[in-house]
């Protein structure tokens, strides 16, 4: 039963279907088509080939979690799923991968020719699951430039699956391996492997992984041992040479180090100083601000009387339609889309991968591992963003450390700017040395203590290095897009819930009431006057309100009094729109305890600042 | 199949495998001994050693699939400080976290 529906069938009365063959009788009409692979094989490549979309094409691993679908023009349903080197689910990618895998009635492998020992694996595992493959060996000029022979026929015969070579980048191959889906063929299992239905199941069990994982490695070797030659005819090129050169300086503690301070420095410059100040000043001040809220609260004024309590929550400081329109696209579309310009060229140049491994040994220090690093980052532009990224961690403990670290410890690109002029204000370098010393204490500590405390122990780092290349416009242009446009969609709906919620309290006066009621708390605590109550409440409606509330009145507070509003407010509860995303990403019990434990840790820092200043 | 199965799952997914992809070396020209034989971790940047075997649960199902095998012959790249190595292994570079190296065991080629 190695053929399967043709399109034609596919497309057709189902009728004729059932009556065409037998094994198609209880498959639905359409064929699915799953791309697996290894982590950035390109995958993504091919997905975005047949399918005329975009995914993610990135050179960073593990960027692809959720899963890419497409509805070719033939009816066929494609599929792209997350690099993965096995399937035992020992990840939520593995997870996803193989759910995506189990569901797929022919799988297209896509395997990197110069890394076949290992890459292999993950095609021995899926023929040994029985599932119809072809495996697109690609990188196939990448390949025959080190020297690399492979001997395609006799592989062929050793999988027993039809194996093309493409180049994907190139667009070489493409379509043959398109015209051989109908041509796929359950392969030659490992020696000695249960029945195909069980092989996954049975892998979940470790003792019995481990035997059928040997065997399958045993298998594989013997099979590359018999195609696989390295001659000396390899292509020594300049640019080759120079990117080995770069890629092991940026390895260097001192170089890479260097290196690291230099683009945060630039991150800083381009994000916190032209977007953040500069570009979101244009979009927020003076076409939002100036234009767009003025019209949209003249079209509310036509319809609902000013003084109706509706015109507050609709229009009004912190109105539905107001304030959300003016948040999303006069700070956060600007901001984002600049983040992710960013981030889209230093991944795309093979830049973040080294910059995991310099981070990895300070990282597991607090039960993370160097994937964390783009999370952490992220969370400089925007937190909300960031607790999204944190889906390429490997296991739930690291995601709900890493989205605890960034809702507490990690101010956002908002709320940098406001606070460099706060700090400024309160003494420049020696508040600026205070300010970061402390937030990274409170850092280090509570990851410490959630690694100890949580159940379990952390991934340990497995990354491949992908080579450095230049990163290409076009990549970076559609990652940028594409990331942009699904976080807004994500992001939106729960910045107008946010705001519809603060707009309900400000209207009926319970927005007051919170400020009289954080009075104490904030005069006798933290000695600070009674309206810095008021910025904390704003701070959690958006943080870079509540420093912009302390910066109204830092002429009558003292430098002292700054740094401890500014870490109070650093500290204090993420924005409601990360809260939402938190709650959406990790559950009720999490964000609760996330939003409950940055109250406290705020105010009880906030206090021994006070203290000890 | 009896002949598998009667193995220990560390038997198949080490030495066994060594034995068949590995440049075929008898046991008695071994002179290194088990003093030359460390943890990965414990390798400078620079040397090229030879994998024997892995010693822990997890990392030997990660070693298994990335083809870290006994006989795979590895390049030390670089160590970080506090951890992680990169490794170059056939013809790709490979980040492995502190953890893994302490589970992974070599001894020196050459």
């Amino acid at each position: 039963m190695a053929a399967l529906a043709t399109p034609a069938s596919a497309s057709s009365d189902p009728m004729a279907v059932e009556l065409s063959s037998d094994s198609t009788l209880t498959q639905p009409a359409k064929q699915t088509v799953v791309l697996a692979g290894n982590p950035n094989v390109g995958k993504s490549v091919f997905f975005n080939a047949y399918s005329g979309r975009y995914a993610n094409v990135s050179n960073f691993p593990g960027t692809t979690v959720d899963i890419p679908k497409a509805t070719l023009p033939d009816g066929t349903l494609l599929m792209d799923s997350p690099g993965v080197y096995g399937l035992s689910g020992m990840s939520e990618e593995e997870q996803v991968a193989e759910r995506a895998a189990l569901q797929a009635d022919v799988i297209i492998n896509v395997v990197c020719a110069t890394t076949l020992t290992r890459d292999l694996f993950l095609t021995q595992q899926l023929i040994d699951m029985g599932k119809p493959m072809v495996v697109a060996l690609n990188q196939m000029d990448d390949a025959t430039a080190r020297g690399l022979v492979i001997d395609l026929p006799k592989l062929e015969a050793l999988l027993g699956v039809p194996v093309l070579p493409t180049v994907a980048t190139a667009n070489q191959g493409l379509d043959a391996v398109k015209a051989r889906w109908q041509l796929a063929q359950v392969g030659n299992p490992t020696p000695d492997m249960p029945p195909a239905d069980q092989v996954a199941a049975l892998e979940k069990d470790p003792g019995q992984r481990m035997l059928m994982y040997g065997q399958r490695r045993h298998h594989i070797n013997a099979i590359v041992s018999q195609v696989f030659q390295q001659t000396d005819n390899t292509a020594k090129t300049f640019g080759k040479w120079a990117a080995d050169a770069i890629g092991q300086w940026l390895l260097n503690p001192w170089i890479g180090l260097l290196v690291a301070v230099g683009v945060l420095i630039s991150l800083y410059q381009v994000i916190g100083v032209w977007v953040a100040g500069d570009l979101v000043g244009l979009t927020e001040e003076t076409i939002m601000l100036g234009y767009v809220i003025p019209a949209i609260q003249q079209v509310l004024d036509q319809f609902i009387p000013h003084s109706s309590p509706l015109a507050g929550i609709l229009g009004g400081e912190f109105g539905t339609l107001t304030m959300s329109v003016q948040y999303i696209f006069g700070v956060l579309f600007p901001l984002v889309l600049g983040f992710y310009v960013y981030i889209s060229i230093l991944e795309d140049c093979g830049y973040l991968p080294r910059l995991a491994v310099l981070c990895d040994g300070a990282l597991s220090k607090i039960g993370l591992n160097g994937r964390a690093v783009i999370p952490l980052i992220l969370g400089l532009g925007c937190v909300t963003m960031a607790t999204v990224a944190t889906r390429v961690l490997t296991s739930q403990r690291e995601r709900t450390i890493a989205s605890t670290i960034l809702a507490i410890t990690i101010p956002c690109s908002a709320q940098i700017g406001v606070i460099m002029g706060l700090i400024a204000l309160a003494g420049g370098l020696k508040a600026w040395l205070s300010f970061v010393a402390i937030l990274g204490v409170i850092l280090a500590v509570l990851g410490t203590a959630l690694d100890r405390l949580l159940p379990g122990k952390s991934s340990s780092l497995v990354m491949a290095l992908p080579p450095l290349r230049r990163p290409q416009l076009k990549n970076v242009a559609i990652k940028t897009w594409m990331r942009t446009k699904s976080f807004l969609f994500e992001a939106a709906p729960l910045f107008v819930l946010g705001s519809l919620l603060v707009a309900v309290l400000q209207t009926f006066g319970w927005l007051e009431s919170i400020q009289l009621w954080l009075m104490p708390l904030t005069k006798t605590w933290l000695h600070l006057p009674a309206e810095t109550a008021r910025a904390f409440v704003m701070g959690m409606v958006r943080r870079d309100f509540g420093a912009a509330g302390l910066y109204m009145m830092a002429d009558h507070i003292s430098p002292n009094q700054i740094l401890t509003s500014l870490i109070v407010i650093t500290l204090f509860v993420p924005c409601i729109a990360s809260a939402a995303v938190i709650w959406k990403e990790r559950g009720a019990i999490e964000t609760t305890t996330v939003v409950l434990g940055s109250w406290g840790l705020a105010f009880a820092i906030g206090g021994l600042v006070a203290r000890i200043l | 199949m009896a002949a598998h199965t009667a193995l220990s799952p560390k038997e198949m997914g080490v030495s066994d495998v060594g034995s068949l992809v590995a440049p075929a070396v008898p046991p008695t020209v071994d002179r290194s001994g088990p003093a030359l034989v460390r943890a990965l971790s414990a390798c400078r940047s620079g040397e090229l050693v030879e994998v024997i075997g892995v010693d822990q649960g997890e990392a030997s199902v990660m070693a298994l699939r990335m083809g870290l095998v006994a006989g795979e012959v590895i390049t030390v790249l670089n160590r970080q400080p506090g951890g992680p190595m990169v490794i170059r292994q056939a013809n790709a570079e490979l980040a492995l976290g502190q953890n893994l190296c302490r589970a992974i065991l070599v001894k020196s080629k050459l």
